[in-house]
């Protein structure tokens, strides 16, 4: 019942703390490049640069897709699925966090990437954008 | 059959003979559709179902496997299983695709013949709001062609433009006029199809051609046979279908900004010197989307015209004229479709679909309605 009540009470605060990270995000890569790339790379029309992203349940990724793309989670699962089932584009790779992000952008300069928290970003990186 | 089994061997010997490196980079993905329907008439028929629940006609499953050989260069192959073939699998689509530069790639291989906006992913329930594809217009027998396709990425101003070009040929067993297959085989196939996307508004044109068009009607060999006999054999030439020249024409647009959406297309097919008649399809539907589920309606129309039939058609012989007239009697189609469908999302990449279509054929004056549901998924 305890074990019960401490899930109960992290899945609340998890929930509600959800939109504290809206505020928050951004769009970072080694390279410079417009606001405006940035849809086009997530939605499967461009590959100029190596997009990554975040689970599907994370909330920094719905803030992201909600801001920036403009579209819901579902909207986009169908998106891909037509984009992978006719050989018109390669899922993007997802990864579990923003350290894992920031450790893949800062490896690779042909990389893009989103994380929840501005102040983790340093001198090597630009921000493209924001939400 | 034999040809599926032989494919499927090929694609997996294909998927499995690569180096080991390879093959741990073999992406695995997979959609499916389990629909059932039935008529609410005891005689009504409609897309291949009947008064009796059925879950045959529309059910199918896929497993698609995307191999990367290089950084440019992936191999990718789709087996399907379909209820309407007794579940035997077969090979769908089955290409090369080479990244030539950042916005163009190169496929080549057994690929879908992109007449129409959701042909690319027609299988892929889950991609598009209908139960299925409105079949006033997706109503072209074959659905795939062997041979290359360009696809090429623009970015102008606001605008993205696809454009894709493709060459190659169409051999596959279809249903066309009567209930038995007919060999369809169309040689030197070309055209094109572009897309302009300006922000929740896509836009797009299609255009395909071939000289070579051979959509064989067994039923009619004996009739063909005896128009010879008896000197018509200018008849029995314009009936057949045979290295004809056909050309399809296609337009359509879909907006769609999350809340609602609209979207029409408009086809024009015709084979000429052939029992085909000239097709014209069109649909034009719009849905609302709410948290959690949607509803949306589709009218669509099919006005087939048998082109010149008096100076083409005319036979000397009244019992053989009677034969003739009832051959493109059945061919043409002149029917209204009205649906409306509710789609429930049920869990992240499923769906729940449940759809009702009227269809009134104004030649027979038969009215069908057909009531369906579905649940499609991707994984």
């Amino acid at each position: 019942m305890k074990k019960l009540v401490v899930f109960l009470i992290l899945v609340t605060a998890s929930v509600l703390s959800a939109p504290a990270f809206a505020q928050n995000g951004v769009v970072v890569s080694q390279t410079e490049i417009d606001e405006a790339s940035v849809p086009r790379i997530y939605l499967g029309q461009s590959r100029v640069l190596n997009g990554v992203n975040l689970p599907e349940d994370s909330a920094v990724r719905k803030a992201f897709e909600e801001k920036l793309l403009g579209q819901s989670g579902e909207q986009l699962k169908r998106h891909w699925a037509k984009l992978k089932f006719t050989g018109r584009a390669t899922p993007l790779n997802e990864l579990n966090g923003d350290d894992a992000v920031l450790e893949y952008v800062l490896n690779n300069p042909q990389g893009i990437g989103y994380i929840s928290d501005k102040s983790k970003v340093t001198d090597k990186l630009n921000i493209i954008a924001t939400f | 059959m034999k040809y599926s089994l032989a494919a499927c061997i090929g694609a997996a010997a294909l998927t499995i003979g690569l180096p080991s490196q390879a093959q741990e980079k073999i992406e695995w993905s997979g959609f499916g559709n389990i629909a059932a329907g039935m008529t609410t008439g005891s005689d009504d028929q409609l897309f291949g179902y009947d008064n009796d629940l059925d879950f045959n006609p529309e059910t199918l499953f896929a497993l698609q496997a995307k191999a990367s050989l290089s950084d440019k260069l992936t191999v990718t192959t789709q087996l399907m299983s379909r209820g309407s073939d007794d579940f035997d699998l077969g090979v769908e689509w089955a290409y090369l695709q080479y990244q030539l530069t950042d916005s163009t790639s190169v496929n080549m291989g057994k690929l879908r013949l992109p007449l129409y906006i959701y042909s690319d992913s027609l299988d892929v329930g889950y991609s598009y709001h209908w139960l299925r594809t409105p079949q006033s217009v997706y109503r072209v027998a074959f659905d795939n062609y062997t041979g290359v396709s360009v696809q090429h990425n623009a970015f102008v101003g606001d605008f993205i433009f696809n454009t894709q070009v493709i060459a190659g040929t169409v051999k596959d067993d279809v249903e066309a006029g009567g209930s038995e297959l007919s060999q369809a085989e169309l040689n030197n196939l070309i055209g094109f199809n572009a897309s302009a996307i300006y922000n929740n508004l896509t836009m797009r044109i299609a255009y395909y051609q071939t000289n070579d068009t051979n959509i064989h009607l067994q039923e009619i060999d004996t009739l063909l046979t005896s128009l010879e006999q008896i000197g018509a054999g200018d008849v029995a030439s314009e009936l057949e279908a045979s290295e004809d020249k056909g050309s399809f024409a296609g337009i359509g647009f879909m907006y769609d900004n999350f809340n609602w959406f609209v979207g029409a297309e408009y086809t024009q097919l015709e084979v000429e010197n052939s029992y085909i008649p000239k097709q014209r399809s069109s649909y034009i539907t719009a849905g609302k989307r709410f948290e959690n589920w949607s509803l949306h309606a589709t009218l669509g129309q099919t006005d087939d015209e048998i082109v010149d039939a008096e100076q083409r058609f005319t036979v000397p012989a009244p019992q053989l004229q009677g034969i003739v007239n009832q051959v493109l009697g059945g061919v043409v189609n002149e029917a209204t479709y009205s649906s409306v469908g509710v789609n429930f999302n049920v869990a992240p990449g499923a769906v729940f679909k449940f759809d009702v279509t009227h269809s009134d054929d104004k030649r027979t004056d038969a009215s069908d309605v057909l009531v369906s549901a579905a649940v499609q998924f991707v994984f």
